[in-house]
């Protein structure tokens, strides 16, 4: 998917699906990752890693997203994790508790090996 | 606007001429939310504030416009009113103000009682997620009556920039 503000990458690693958010996630472009990550779970898919490395911004519009689907990856025994986050965007995620909610963490292989073990 | 609001503006540029002024004018679309944020962050630019502080300014700024445009304004079209959004900056180095008007359904959001964030953890939400961004970012809210056009909504904000 991809428009001018935003561009998602959807790849596969065994089980695990791993979603390049990229650009600008705000109430605008956030319908776009629901419709992305609801045909992902659609297809199967549990295990979702959000690479957010080249994501700029992100709005409450955004967060909201991974909210509506937590709970259902999780009662499908899955889950919903974050790696790249920049430095702002981590301030973000820890002034609204995503930090307590999420794992989160720089090296995908960790969130991968976390998934599977 | 009215003489009397532009008045009011007017005595502040004069009271302190080191005093930057910029508005913008948009449809209430969220087409728009990028200009938004290019014109904060132009305008946040030009007072010298900093990167960080300019993308706070930004995200407050955007979640109030999408709050207006997603709940203040009816989503029918109507022929006979523009939904638009006016917004309004003023600064300089120390401090910084926003001004955001509407013709909505009133929001008063001081008095709004926004789930905590623990009540959204413990029962996740899509929505709710914006108020508590406003809030922590904003050094102070203030909503405002324009007693001759009834009609607008005023939310000013401020934020220190030292």
């Amino acid at each position: 998917m991809q428009n001018n503000e935003l561009t998602i990458i959807s790849s596969q690693d065994n089980d695990i699906c791993i979603v390049q958010i990229i650009g600008y996630l705000d109430a605008h472009t956030a319908p776009a990752l629901e419709k992305e990550i609801q045909q992902i779970i659609d297809k199967g898919f549990s295990k979702i890693i959000c690479d957010c490395s080249n994501l700029e911004y992100i709005s409450s519009a955004g967060f909201g997203v991974f909210m509506e689907f937590i709970e259902e990856l999780r009662t499908n025994g899955g889950d919903l994790k974050f790696t790249g986050l920049n430095a702002k965007l981590k301030n973000l995620y820890e002034l609204l508790g995503f930090n307590v909610l999420f794992e989160i963490n720089d090296d995908i292989k960790i969130l991968k090996e976390k998934f599977t073990n | 606007m009215t003489l009397k609001y532009l008045k009011k503006n007017l005595q502040i540029k004069v009271d302190n001429p080191q005093l930057n002024v910029k508005k913008l004018r948009i449809k209430a679309k969220t087409t728009e939310l990028k200009r938004v944020r290019e014109f904060m962050r132009e305008f946040a630019e030009s007072i010298g504030c900093s990167e960080y502080k300019s993308y706070e300014i930004q995200l407050v700024v955007d979640e109030i416009c999408t709050n207006i445009i997603q709940y203040s304004y009816p989503q029918k079209e109507s022929k006979f009113q523009m939904k638009l959004i006016w917004i309004e900056c003023e600064g300089n180095q120390k401090t910084m103000i926003v001004r955001i008007i509407d013709k909505g359904v009133p929001f008063d959001l001081l008095k709004y009682k926004a789930p905590t964030i623990s009540e959204n953890l413990q029962h996740p939400q899509k929505g709710g997620w914006g108020i508590p961004i406003i809030k922590a970012f904003s050094d102070k809210i203030k909503v405002k009556e324009l007693k001759e056009d009834p009609t607008k909504n005023i939310l000013e904000l401020h934020f220190n920039l030292m």
